[in-house]
Order: structure tokens, then sequence, then C-alpha cells
């Protein structure tokens, strides 16, 4: 369902329609939030900044479009955890200990997916070299500009070239092998 | 169905995105998208775990260095270092070490030509102050340091705008300064006199103030001072 579809809905009284909205919006906000703050409290943060949507969006105006406003509002709630943080950091002994880390992985990726996945980018370096050249440049740190400067191309052949690399990669650990 | 990218121009960002490679304006706008965008919200979530092995495991970093043995590392620049603080990697126009250049350039000038004024405007000079009263102070002005002398003094009952007859003589009867018609007092009866002292020989001088109109002797004032 469109998200657009569902707010006109909502907006009009429908009571499943708006159930839907928070469904809609929690899953993409627990991933916003998750990958700025960690998995800890992304749940947290997604469910908090939902209800402010929930509250606010019938008598909003959105200038730049709902998806965008909702977005706010969630950056709005990251940035306060993250300030929320870095007080209790600074104000509590020992700080080590008794804060969460501001971005963490908890969820160790399968041991299976992590040998599929250097088998595929064996595969890969032999068949799409620049690929694995770009996610080298990534890994040291390069940005965007340098890299594109570094490889002689502009960022939209960049992306294109990242893009092409990934579905390479996603087929490999589908079937096993690069089509 | 299937869903489709809504917008295929910020879908192209969706691996950069997974990699952290995109500028914080970058990642709002893909953000967004990925809160409309049913087709790119699923690959990324359907990618998660791939690309934070891709990202972080040590293996794929080491792969992909072999892979690679003629890239170097990144230089690490010093985060708040003064060159980059001064020299960011920003457009020409918004470097503050130009900026500051700029504003150097514009101010010295400025500074020196407001300092040079007035000292070349306003000159030191020396004063006394003649009063008809008698006075512990030695009315004296010193020639070695060769300033100019300003001599003020007071004669009563003077009326601003009228014409005296003011000089200076020295020991010798010798007249230094002659004005027939001075007129520069106040309405307090001061009048005032610049000397150039640095010419004038050591020694005693009076000064002689005469009014015109008046009857002798009463007509008349006379003050003394010194070059030493």
């Amino acid at each position: 369902m469109d998200i657009n579809q569902l707010l006109t809905r909502a907006r009009a009284g429908d009571e499943e329609a708006e159930k839907a909205l928070f469904q809609y919006l929690v899953v993409r906000f627990r991933l916003l939030a998750k990958r700025r703050i960690g998995v800890e409290d992304s749940e947290d943060i997604a469910q908090e900044a939902c209800l402010t949507v929930l509250e606010k969006y019938k008598n909003e105006t959105f200038t730049s479009g709902f998806e965008a406003w909702t977005y706010g509002v969630l950056k709005m709630k990251i940035g306060n955890y993250i300030q929320g943080t870095l007080h209790k950091r600074k104000h509590s002994v020992p700080a080590a200990e008794s804060h969460p880390k501001l971005r963490t992985e908890s969820e160790e990726p399968a041991h299976d997916l992590k040998i599929a996945l250097i088998l595929c980018l064996r595969k890969i370096t032999k068949q799409n070299p620049l690929y694995a050249r770009v996610l080298n440049f990534v890994h040291q740190g390069y940005k965007t500009d340098e890299i594109c400067q570094r490889l002689g191309v502009t960022p939209n052949h960049y992306y294109v070239i990242l893009n092409r690399g990934r579905k390479m990669l996603e087929t490999c650990l589908e079937k096993g092998e690069i089509s | 169905m299937k869903p489709v990218c809504k917008d295929p121009e910020i879908g192209a960002l969706l691996h950069a995105y997974e990699l952290h490679a995109l500028t914080d304006e970058e990642t709002s706008r893909f953000e967004i998208h990925l809160i409309a965008c049913e087709h790119c919200f699923n690959l990324v979530q359907g990618f998660q775990k791939q690309a934070a092995l891709l990202l972080s495991d040590e293996t794929v970093k080491a792969l992909l260095t072999e892979a690679n043995p003629e890239e170097q590392a990144r230089p690490e620049t010093v985060p708040g270092s003064l060159r980059q603080y001064l020299w960011p990697d920003i457009p020409l126009v918004f470097k503050p070490a130009l900026a500051y250049l700029l504003i150097l350039i514009l101010i010295i000038p400025a500074y020196l030509g407001l300092k040079r004024t007035p000292e070349n405007a306003i000159r030191t000079i020396q004063s006394i102050h003649l009063t008809p009263f008698r006075s512990v102070e030695e009315n004296a002005f010193a020639k070695k340091t060769g300033l100019d002398g300003l001599i003020q003094f007071v004669f009563s009952d003077a009326v601003p705008g009228a014409q005296y007859d003011v000089r200076i003589v020295s020991e010798d009867e010798r007249i230094i300064y002659h004005d027939k018609a001075f007129d520069r007092f106040d309405a307090y009866g001061t009048g005032s006199l610049l000397l150039p002292v640095a010419g004038m020989e050591p020694g005693r001088y009076s000064l002689v103030i005469t009014d015109p109109r008046g009857e002798e002797p009463s007509n008349r004032e006379t003050y003394h001072f010194s070059v030493n």
C-alpha cells in the first residue's frame, strides 16, 4: 500500500488505515534508527517517533511531503536520544559501562553468510575488479568525490558501478555463482 | 506484483547508502525516499547483514586489500588541525585563511591611517599660563625640548573681538613679537600666543598687553616669563 493512500484514508477517519500507517512507518523508522544508534534503543525511538507522527499528522501541513515530515520527526527523536546519551555519559560514573554505544551491531551475521560472502567476493574480484576496487576505497575511508577522481568517473557512473557489483553479489549469494 | 523504485534517480544511491558512502545531505534524501519507496526499503532491509559484513568484517577487508595491492590507504587527516581549519576542502571563496588574509589586507592600512593622522595633525606643545596673580610656579619654557610654546595670558576687562597691542620684549629691549591688532581674547579675557621657543635665545622676556583706547598706565598689563 502506498504511504500517501494510507495517509489520505487515515486522515478521513479510517482506523484500519491509521493502524496500517503506524505499522508501515514503524518498520522503516526502526531500520533508519538502527543505522544511527544501534539495535538496543532503535525500537523505542521508532515507537516514539511513530506516536508523535500519529498525534500530529491530522492537523499538520506537509510543505515538502508527508514522508519528509515524518523523517524530520524521526531525526529529531534520534537527535534528542544522542544528546541525552552524551549528557548521561558526561554526568554518570563510571561512564563507560552505563551508556549504550551509539552505533552497535549486536546482531552478528551468521557464519555461513560470512563464508558465502567471502567466496562470492573472490569471484567478483576476478570478474568485476572495479567493484572490488571501489569497495577497497570505501574501506580505506575515501569519500565519493575522491573515489570518482581516482577512478576518473562521474558520481552517477560510480553509483552504477556500485549497484552492478551489488547485483552480482546478491545473485552469487542466492545461486552460488555469478551468471 | 513486485514493487518498483519510485524515483530511480535517488534509488541509484542504494548501495552507496548501504556502504555509508553518501554525504549527510544525500543520506537524508535517500532515507526520505526509503520511507516512501517499498522497493528500495525491501532491498536495504534484505541486505543489512551483508552490508554490515562488507563494511566491517576484517576478512573482507583483507581480501579487498589483497585484491588491490597497488591502492594505498587514504592519508589520515587530523580532525580539527589548524591547517584543516584554515584551508578545508571547500570552494576557494569559503576558505577561512583567505578570509583572514583579506580582512588583514583591509584592516592594516585603515589602522595605520588612523594611527598616523593624529600624529601628523597634532603636534605636542609646552604651555604656560600667565595670570595677574603671583604664583610660585616659574613661568618658563624649556628650549631643549624643541617644542613650540603656547603662552596663555589674562587681560582684565578685555572685550572679545576688540583690538589690543601685544608685544614680547627681551631683556635687552629687543621686540621679539609685536601685534598691534591682537583680537583673540575670549569672554573671560584670556588670549593665547604660540611661540617658536626653539628659535628663541635663553633669557627672560616680558609680555606687554596694551589697550590703545585706555588711559596710561592703567591700560597696560605686563607679564614675565623665561626661556631656559
